[in-house]
């Protein structure tokens, strides 16, 4: 987890939980808007028992340099371990060290402190299986995963003492050093790169939407100026299938690249989103346009320190 | 959502990228509500057929109001008729309009939600900016459409049966009479297509026309692969060959209300150009044919002559002309052969950078919903 000052409005703290592509995003972005990185710590999955000490001690470290008393602390969940095929243990494990956050939040907010909890949710995870996705369509999750998303969102919803902003992400793509879960573009871009063979499993005209993960740090950092309430669908509004993307990659990297279809009976099925159902202000890049820059990206091996601004994506 | 695997999942293998998904919904607390999205329930209910409709628009302001209205007029037919098809997105593509044909769009789109508009950045022409539209659907079909009411939108649905009944996957609507236009434009134009047809050995080029229906992966398919020169239903048929047609009204209302017509001759001639460079061509792979005739017609030719020097030297009275025929027989079906298997080359490199796909895979099983409503119609 990272904990974040303000420099411009001293006093001013944001912790991040989860430094995977997504978090490292809203970092960068944050350091765009001149916020610096005060404290890096460990929040291991692995040390459940631990985090109660580890969170009391970061409650410490704020107190401490929140004076007043009444300044604001933004949090952001953005952390993750359980995969789209996760078991239902391993949510749970997940949801445990998320519901320790929410306690400490509301200790936090005990304190006399405003504190606004960014939950970054997943539209594939809730809406999967339905395509058209609008303002009035209605969370439907078929697995663990969508589940515990589900359960993230209302747990949230119960701290009646936070302000809370959830973002729902569709399919993020983005390159990242050091990053576990890449998604289908950076697994692709990487593997053509160095000449290995993509498994795909389900169909290749598939739709999926994408948006890039640096757009949506950059949009939930925006959002951290708003005072009420708000649940967000960061999607593109534009479905892309996986031949698309496929074949992008391979007029970027300049070759063939090599796939591996395991078709299964149930088939990928398609999510897509409603342009309508999107936030104002979100103006996401086209995967399509974003391609040849993760794979200079990748090339280069350009993300050397995520948290500074120029490290893209 | 995330579809790439990772160190711990099930595929262990890290280049491999999941994008299966479970047939079984979780049973969910009290919170959730029974239906998934209106219109368009998930998989463990029947599934409705999802139709989309993708208009290029370059000049048509005056229409397009009630061109929406029209594809509205189908939606709730479809809807009133209990068809299980909805007909969930209509896209149009505004190809830098020399008119208000976008603010008009803009307006429109507030009022519908299933209405999308897509702004180019400049005019790319009528295939681009179809292939851009179709590359922003989801639907199960995609119709392609003109933005001036030539096109009828409740015609669709009979393409829609005509495609499911015979099993293909793009259906073109041609016109039952050829919109009205100059004798030459419409005769050049069909003498073009026929010219292309007999060239290039596809026979569905006399029946290419901007009104079709096409299978929706089908169609992403050939645009995700299209490029700026390629001829969008030339692509179409690097995917399928089950192509059929069905006669639709069609009425130039652009032409009956103003007098004009939608294209210049200047743009239609840059349409049968784009149709020629993107057909590959039987001629150019008959190039290597032919220049191995001509080499073998002129080595026996060149034997024969010499035979005829060696043997018959009187029968000759010029002096020199053996060598040199002989040299203009040997050189001449060299450079044909040579010039053949060049051909050849570029034919197969011009087909591999247009993205003709060496194969593609197709999922019919949607069609039974609505081929079994069909026959219950008939029935009834």
């Amino acid at each position: 987890m990272i904990l974040l000052e303000s420099k411009t409005a001293p006093g001013r703290l944001a912790t991040v939980f989860g430094i995977g592509q997504i978090g490292s995003a809203i970092v960068r972005a944050m350091v765009d808007r001149d916020w610096q990185v005060v404290r890096t710590r460990s929040f291991p999955w692995s040390d459940a028992a631990g985090h109660r000490e580890i969170l009391e001690s970061h409650a410490d470290e704020i107190g401490a340099r929140q004076t007043s008393g009444d300044e604001r602390l933004d949090i952001v969940w953005s952390a993750g371990r359980a995969g789209f095929d996760a078991s239902p243990s391993r949510t749970a494990e997940e949801l445990a060290s998320f519901e320790s956050v929410l306690d400490f939040a509301d200790v936090v907010t005990a304190s006399g402190r405003r504190v606004h909890f960014h939950l970054i949710s997943s539209a594939g995870g809730l809406f999967e299986g339905q395509r058209f996705v609008g303002l009035d369509s209605h969370p439907r999750p078929r697995r663990p995963y969508g589940r515990l998303k589900w359960e993230q969102e209302r747990l949230l919803a119960s701290r009646i003492e936070l302000r809370s902003h959830v973002y729902r992400l569709s399919s993020v793509f983005g390159t990242i050093a050091g990053g576990r879960r890449r998604g289908l573009v950076g697994t692709l871009v990487e593997n053509s790169l160095r000449h290995r063979e993509t498994t795909i499993v389900g169909r290749m005209s598939t739709l999926r939407d994408f948006v890039a993960a640096d757009d949506a740090g950059r949009f939930v950092v925006d959002n951290m100026e708003t005072d009420r309430n708000t649940t967000h669908l960061l999607a593109s509004g534009r479905p892309t299938s996986i031949l698309e993307i496929v074949r992008r990659v391979e007029w970027a990297v300049r070759r063939p690249v090599p796939i591996s279809c395991v078709p299964r009976p149930t088939n990928g099925v398609d999510i897509t989103f409603r342009r309508s159902a999107l936030p104002a202000g979100w103006n996401p890049r086209d995967v399509r346009s974003a391609i040849p820059g993760l794979v200079n990206d990748a090339i280069r091996g350009s993300v050397r320190n995520p948290y500074q601004s120029g490290a893209s994506s | 959502m995330p579809i790439a695997s990772s160190k711990g999942s099930r595929f262990d293998d890290e280049n491999a990228v999941i994008l299966e998904t479970s047939t079984t919904p979780l049973e969910m607390p009290g919170e959730i509500e029974a239906a998934g999205s209106p219109g368009f329930p998930d998989a463990t209910h029947a599934r409705a057929v999802a139709l989309s409709t993708v208009t290029p628009v370059y000049r048509g302001a005056a229409y397009l109001e009630r061109l929406v209205d029209q594809l509205e007029s189908l939606r709730e037919r479809l809807r009133g008729e209990e068809w299980p098809v909805r007909l969930a997105e209509c896209v149009f593509v505004v190809d830098d309009a020399d008119d208000n044909s976008e603010a008009v769009l803009q307006r429109i789109a507030k009022r519908h939600d299933w209405v999308t508009v897509l702004v180019l950045s400049r005019n790319f022409g009528q295939h681009p900016a179809t292939v851009a539209g179709l590359l922003h659907t989801s639907g199960d079909w995609v119709a392609t459409l003109d933005e001036d009411l030539q096109h009828e939108p409740g015609a669709i649905a009979d393409a829609l049966v005509a495609a499911v009944r015979s099993s293909s996957d793009l259906v073109y609507c041609v016109p039952e009479r050829p919109p009205h236009g100059t004798l030459f434009r419409n005769v050049t134009s069909r003498l073009c297509k026929r010219a292309v047809a007999l060239l290039s050995g596809n026979r569905h080029v006399a029946s290419f026309s901007s009104f079709r229906l096409i299978r929706g992966d089908v169609a992403r398919a050939a645009a995700a692969v299209s490029m700026r020169r390629t001829y969008l239903d030339v692509a179409l048929c690097w995917f399928t060959d089950r192509i059929v047609s069905v006669p639709v009204p069609a009425v130039d209302v652009r032409h009956t209300e103003t007098g004009t017509s939608g294209y210049s001759t200047l743009r239609l001639a840059s349409h049968a150009l784009r149709l020629l460079l993107s057909s590959q061509l039987r001629a150019l792979r008959l190039g290597a044919a032919i220049g191995v005739g001509a080499l073998t017609a002129s080595t026996l030719i060149a034997i024969t002559v010499l035979v005829q020097r060696l043997m018959f030297p009187a029968s000759i009275g010029v002096p020199g002309w053996t060598s040199l025929l002989l040299a203009i027989l040997f050189f001449g079906g060299l450079t044909a052969l040579l010039l053949g298997v060049l051909l050849e080359y570029t034919s197969t490199v011009l087909m591999h950078v247009l993205g003709q796909p060496t194969f593609f895979v197709v999922d019919r099983s949607g069609d039974e919903p609505l081929r079994q409503f069909l026959e219950a119609s008939v029935s009834t």
